[in-house]
């Protein structure tokens, strides 16, 4: 954990045409941690991650990257600059073998190096490689989480924005895909994480924010947050 | 009420489901739980009609209803929520909602298109259902949106609205509470409570073991394809095999 934000959002006004969701967010983001953003349904947390990868209306505020404004860029550019989403949901090529599934998370890549990529992607993923030939709508929702997440890393990104990982998954898939969560990081990649298994999203991470209405209601870190009674009745059930 | 007898279905020769059975009694809250990929939702759409089983028999209230219609199946009372989501997105949320209630009033086109008192009196009362559903649902402020513009969890709270709508006697929800925040889940397990007191029986899929926990009378354990398991919540969490498919892998 360095000192140097990779990501630094700030007073930031977002939302879809004349529809606002998001009003006055901070956040700053450190690199290599994993952040979990949590809150009601219809809070604002997927458009705050579509925000930041270009896919949301920005209306005021600056979201900075590597202390350069993204804010208004387009989500190619973003892409390219290190910024990589999962979205939330199956976001995979079901009828596409999961080799090809990789192939297409490099697609925006016309370096030489992709082939040596993805060969390391699967050794790092053993179970993408003894399923390489398989089309990937066969596989199991937590496989086809860590596909989705193994695509987004083909793309070598700094910042990694996962809409809720678990969604779907039963308890031991979902475990795993934690883990990876947490492999990722250690390695180096910050992530930003919007998760309703709330506990768990909170145990794992550095820091969090709490939103609320489309505002911050509460940031500290994961443990800070875990343990506030307040956040506990509002929004972990209790 | 519902009867599940010798259920198989293949996909392109791979067996979902395999000679499963069981029985979900009028008035509990059925459990139907499994790892990814265990045949679950396969199961919910040879019962809703979705999917023609290869053998087998659906009895819903002494009547066969195997490989009928899914709308014939929903007016005689068997409802259903999608995994997916599954609404219309141009609408708006009580327009969504009205189309839910409208199909089960059994008016004709050329009544429907006359504005008569009656209609008036139907549409009025249709509304008011929808709008304390919506808020027993925790998304009353959203009834005028368009409904593609809610955010996931919202639209699944929709959907779960849409369903009991049609005033129901059995519901099946697939994963009802996914991408629910929490505090959130807690009100929606009493209100599914609620509604069960008051008759409407349920069969659960859900990942959320304590919600399943929580909730159910009978809880029925799929494993590629089979039925392993079938009893009380705490009975099936401490058998060796259910932990095993659950857990372990």
């Amino acid at each position: 954990m360095s000192g140097d934000p990779v990501l630094e959002i700030v007073g930031l006004y977002a939302g879809y045409r004349n529809r606002g969701v998001l009003f006055d967010v901070s956040a700053r983001i450190l690199s290599g941690t994993i952040t979990a953003v949590v809150g009601p349904n219809g809070a604002g947390k997927s458009t705050l991650l579509k925000a930041v990868a270009g896919l949301a209306e920005c209306w005021k505020g600056s979201i900075l990257f590597k202390g350069q404004d993204i804010l208004g860029s387009e989500p190619g550019e973003i892409l390219a600059m290190g910024i990589s989403m999962v979205p939330q949901g199956r976001c995979n090529f079901p009828l596409m073998t999961v080799q090809e599934n990789l192939e297409m998370g490099a697609y925006t890549r016309r370096d030489s190096a992709v082939h040596i990529d993805l060969d390391m992607m699967k050794e790092r993923f053993p179970v993408l490689k003894s399923k390489k030939a398989l089309l990937a709508g066969n596989l199991s929702g937590g496989e086809q989480q860590i596909l989705e997440m193994a695509m987004a890393l083909m793309l070598k990104p700094s910042l990694l924005l996962l809409d809720e990982p678990s969604l779907g998954l039963g308890p031991g898939p979902m475990r795993r895909v934690f883990q990876e969560v947490q492999r990722i990081a250690a390695e180096g990649t910050s992530v930003i994480m919007v998760e309703q298994n709330a506990k768990r999203a909170l145990e794992i991470s550095d820091q969090a924010l709490v939103l609320d209405l489309g505002k911050v209601w509460m940031s500290g870190s994961g443990q800070e947050i875990l343990a506030n009674p307040q956040v506990k009745k509002r929004y972990l059930g209790g | 009420m519902l009867e599940i007898r010798g259920v198989t279905k293949h996909f392109l020769g791979v067996p979902a489901l395999h000679d499963v059975s069981f029985t979900v009694e009028r008035g509990e809250i059925a459990g139907l739980i499994g790892p990814n990929g265990s045949g679950k939702t396969t199961l919910f759409d040879c019962v809703t009609g979705f999917l023609a089983p290869d053998a087998g028999k659906v009895v819903f209230m002494d009547q066969d209803i195997t490989s009928l219609a899914p709308y014939r199946i929903a007016r005689l009372g068997l409802t259903r929520i999608f995994q997916q989501i599954r609404t219309f997105p141009r609408l708006t949320v009580m327009e969504n909602m009205r189309a839910a209630g409208q199909q089960h009033q059994g008016l004709r086109l050329t009544s429907g298109l006359l504005p008569t008192r009656r209609i008036r009196d139907l549409d009025r009362a249709l509304d008011d259902q929808a709008g304390d559903l919506l808020q027993s649902l925790g998304i009353p402020g959203v009834a005028d949106l368009a409904a593609g513009t809610l955010s996931y969890g919202q639209q699944k709270l929709l959907e779960i609205a849409m369903a009991l709508m049609a005033k129901p006697s059995l519901v099946l929800l697939d994963e009802p509470v996914a991408g629910v925040n929490p505090t959130l889940i807690e009100s929606i397990k009493g209100y599914l409570k609620r509604l069960n007191e008051l008759g409407t029986t349920f069969l659960i899929i859900e990942h959320n073991l304590q919600v399943v926990m929580d909730l159910c009378h009978r809880v029925f354990v799929l494993d590629s394809g089979e039925l392993i398991a079938q009893g009380p919540p705490f009975m099936v969490q401490e058998n060796e095999q259910v932990l095993e498919a659950y857990f372990g892998r």
